[in-house]
């Protein structure tokens, strides 16, 4: 007997839906594993991707110090933050950014007067600049104080504020003082340990009272904790912000330094009486400290905007030709 | 008998459907069928947990080895006292490492903060990576008195781990449990991280290395307390930061 003829056509479409059931359990299967597999390979992926972009960075990094290398010695003066795309290979773009450290203010070795006009011009809220600068003032150590100090004191442990950053102009900032003598000024101080900087990361400052982080974050382009030039200020590497906060500056000697930023040539009679006017607060010497950026623009497997910012040592007497002093991704 | 069949539509080659056993066989093959894929798939589902799961703890050590990088790279070269120096903020033993570093701003708290990694062992034998941190105060406290927070769970699985150490640049460099040389930090920490059960390596030696290598005072080469002539150490008589 025919099914046909005992069920007629209700077993065909048992069977088709059967079949469709099969059929969408596989597809289900097929396109959830699926699914799983393009999460992992996307998880996978953006590790990789992390890492080609550090490894990237780290190779603007090297970059940075070829181009240094590359330029003559007195010719360093001249990297004034100016950022500049560099090709890292396999159409990866960065763009590059070289300053001589000593174009932003030292906290740890700039005049205290010129600390605290920058403070003032460049923070506009009065009450966290105030505590800036008594932190600041704080975490630097006085040089007048240490000098006075006998071998044995513990300057670290009751760190001795600087009364005022409105005294006198050379005898606080120990760069200055070093290089001036004024600090081993006696044959008995000339043997004491000189006063080391106190601001070893500029994460000291975070996290003050009544002072928000987005005041350091506008901060952090203009200063630097490892100057080469004992806290004087580089103007041909210096932002217009940095130059402004110096006592007596004006327009016109910011154009000068402007004309020769442009012209690659700063021995002039002009460049060198102004420097003559600002001896306490501006030099050019040959760069030591260079504070180098990176940020990465585009290109394949990298992560775009990814960032690194380091200060490094060029040193000509070691066995490396740079030292890493900072280094924040 | 057809005569039976007196409104049944006209037939097309002599068949109208399936017979009752082609149906029986057809059920039996598609449950054959479906009972096999079903095995199947159970079979691959095992084996993707399993696979998942070596990945995930794969991927939980790959990121607890990552912070670990992150650290280490950023070890600030702090000494106990700038002015006269005896010997930089780091410790170091097999199961506990103990440094200064800037946290960043973002998702962080910035600042200077005393990190501490931490290497524990559980009950089952098996250990724990944890990092701990505090904020960085002067004067320097004895580390036993910091007051540890924001503990994080860093590696754990049927894992044992511990920390070594070596300075290269200083000429030392064979691996050591504890770090001893207090006036030069370590240019290199290792962790080895080994599987309970076998004793062998679950990834392979991690090695990470200090990126900061010169200090502040370094500005100035011949700072006293630039430490790059001495190949890293701390000069009596020299102050750093």
């Amino acid at each position: 007997m025919r099914a046909a003829e005992a069920s007629g056509n209700g077993s065909q479409g048992m069977i088709l839906i059967v079949v469709l059931w099969a059929v969408s359990l596989m597809t289900l299967t097929v396109v959830a594993i699926s699914a799983l597999s393009q999460k992992s390979l996307s998880l996978a992926g953006a590790e990789t991707d992390r890492a080609r972009s550090e490894l990237a960075l780290e190779a603007g990094v090297a970059a940075a110090q070829a181009l240094i290398m590359a330029k003559k010695p007195e010719d360093r003066v001249f990297f004034n933050g100016v950022p500049v795309m560099i090709d890292l290979g396999g159409g990866r773009l960065a763009e590059l950014s070289i300053r001589d450290a000593s174009g932003l203010l030292d906290l740890n070795r700039a005049e205290p007067v010129l600390v605290e006009l920058f403070l003032k011009k460049s923070v506009e809220d009065p009450k966290a600049g105030a505590i800036l600068l008594k932190a600041i003032s704080e975490l630097r150590p006085d040089p007048k104080d240490e000098a006075q100090k006998s071998g044995g004191n513990d300057a670290v442990s009751n760190p001795q504020p600087l009364q005022s950053f409105q005294q006198q102009p050379g005898t606080t900032g120990q760069g200055t003082s070093q290089a001036t003598g004024q600090v081993q000024s006696t044959p008995s101080q000339r043997n004491e340990t000189p006063p080391a900087p106190f601001i070893a990361a500029f994460g000291q400052l975070y996290g003050l009272p009544d002072v928000p982080d987005t005041v350091l974050d506008k901060l952090l382009p203009l200063i630097t904790l490892y100057s080469s030039q004992g806290g004087k200020v580089n103007p041909l590497a210096a932002p217009d912000a940095v130059l402004r906060a110096i006592p007596g500056f004006s327009d016109r000697e910011l154009k000068a330094f402007e004309t020769a930023r442009q012209r690659k040539q700063w021995q002039t009679p002009e460049i060198n009486a102004i420097l003559g006017s600002f001896e306490k607060f501006m030099a050019i010497t040959e760069p030591r400290t260079f504070a180098v950026s990176v940020r990465l623009v585009q290109g394949p497997g990298i992560i775009a905007g990814s960032r690194l910012v380091t200060s490094i040592l060029s040193d000509a007497t070691g066995k490396e030709a740079f030292q890493v002093m900072a280094w924040s991704w | 008998m057809n005569t039976l069949c007196t409104n049944c539509p006209p037939k097309e080659g002599g068949e109208a459907g399936f017979t009752l056993l082609e149906i029986l066989v057809g059920l039996l093959v598609s449950s054959l069928i479906l009972g096999g894929l079903s095995l199947g798939m159970a079979s691959i589902n095992r084996g993707y947990e399993q696979t998942t799961g070596v990945i995930d703890r794969q991927g939980t050590i790959t990121t607890g080895l990552d912070v670990f990088d992150r650290d280490i790279s950023r070890i600030e070269r702090l000494v106990d006292d700038p002015a006269h120096p005896s010997r930089f903020l780091f410790a170091g033993t097999p199961r506990e490492m103990i440094f200064v570093l800037a946290e960043r701003p973002g998702s962080n708290e910035a600042g200077l903060y005393w990190v501490r990694l931490s290497i524990t062992k559980k009950s089952d034998g098996t250990d724990a990576l944890t990092r701990s941190r505090a904020p960085f105060t002067r004067p320097v406290p004895a580390l036993g008195s910091i007051a540890w927070a924001d503990e994080v769970l860093l590696i754990q699985g049927k894992v044992n781990m511990d920390f070594a150490y070596r300075a290269p640049r200083a000429n030392l460099r064979e691996w050591a449990g504890t770090w001893a040389a207090t006036n030069m930090l370590p240019g290199q920490i290792r962790i080895e991280i080994l599987d309970t059960a076998t004793g062998r390596s679950r990834v392979p030696m991690f090695t990470a290395t200090l990126k900061i290598a010169a200090e502040a005072d370094c500005a100035d080469l011949k700072a006293p307390g630039c430490s790059i002539a001495s190949l890293g150490a701390l000069m009596p008589g020299g102050g750093s930061q």
